[in-house]
């Protein structure tokens, strides 16, 4: 944590106005709200600060070569990705909905998955 | 038949309307995947601009912002991350550069591997965290294709219970390309 940068205590989503605190249940910073997921674009992807301030949208849900979660968003103004762990207390149905959205769409005949 | 179906004969051809003229670009368009080098034609069904491996989904870090502007100079390798949709239900691939960690989503073409596409989707099937903490677990294995090959559902409730102690969820894991949290 950079000591330049402010660091509220609590903070209100932009997307569900809820009041957030600035650290989760481990002592990690907050970059997501935890019951949306969404975030606000602040910090640009060399980590400096970003003008944006444009809302940011969960789109994806990666899981890191050690099973860590990480969520992926995407700026609704810039379109800029940025990525960030995800929290203990985040909230598990949305998340869940984000890695299985692109399931209820496949692009290709599930069934092909058994002749891979 | 004979000789006019030889494969020599059959060189596919460039599309004209792609101009690509990047380094890569070999014989007809065609690039050499930098991870697993396999040569990858650059025709792409469902696609203008493939972009990546349809075996191992990598990339190479040339575009900027547009898909097929090549005005990026890292080049560094950009490893799949994972999938999203679109509104309109359009598969994309989320790309992060190896070398600078910047992240892009791209379109999956009609002919990459459908087993990695799922394979990523298999990841998040596990137990959801619990409040008191992580438990340890090891590395995780590779897909299995008995998993692969059940629907979502089963895939996950399977794999659950084939390895009851592979119960890692966690922020914690450092890895490349971290950068300093957001703040609200
Ligand atoms: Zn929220
Ligand atoms: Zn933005
Ligand atoms: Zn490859
Ligand atoms: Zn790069």
């Amino acid at each position: 944590m950079s000591s330049t940068e402010p660091n509220p205590a609590t903070f209100t989503c932009v997307r569900c106005g809820l009041a957030v605190r600035g650290f989760g249940p481990d002592g990690d910073p907050r970059d997501h709200c935890p019951s949306c997921l969404s975030s606000r674009h602040v910090v640009d992807q060399t980590g400096g600060t970003a003008r944006c301030g444009g809302r940011m949208t969960p789109i994806s849900v990666a899981v890191q070569r050690g099973g860590a979660w990480l969520l992926v968003h995407r700026c609704v103004l810039c379109d800029e990705m940025s990525e960030g762990p995800v929290a203990s207390d985040d909230n598990h149905l949305v998340l869940m909905g984000i890695a299985v959205r692109p399931l209820a769409a496949p692009p290709f005949p599930l069934d092909l998955l058994g002749e891979v | 038949m004979g000789r006019r179906n030889s494969p020599r004969d059959r060189r596919p051809q460039r599309r004209k309307s792609v101009t690509h003229a990047h380094g890569e670009s070999g014989r007809a368009g065609a690039f050499r995947c930098a991870q697993c080098r396999l040569l990858v034609p650059a025709d792409a069904p469902g696609t203008a601009h493939r972009n990546h491996c349809p075996h191992c989904l990598t990339s190479l870090h040339v575009d900027r912002s547009t898909p097929g502007d090549r005005a990026a100079g890292c080049r560094g390798r950009m490893a799949a991350l994972g999938l999203t949709t679109r509104s309109d239900g359009e598969w994309l691939v989320v790309h992060r550069c190896v070398r600078c960690a910047e992240l892009s989503a791209n379109r999956v073409a009609g002919d990459d591997t459908p087993a990695r596409w799922y394979a990523w989707r298999c990841g998040p099937w596990r137990p959801p965290p619990s409040r008191s903490g992580c438990r340890s677990s090891p590395d995780r294995a590779p897909v299995r294709r008995s998993a692969a090959t059940a629907g979502p559902a089963d895939g996950a409730r399977s794999r659950r219970a084939a390895h009851p102690g592979r119960v890692r969820w966690a922020p914690t894991v450092p890895h490349r390309g971290t950068r300093r949290p957001r703040t609200l």
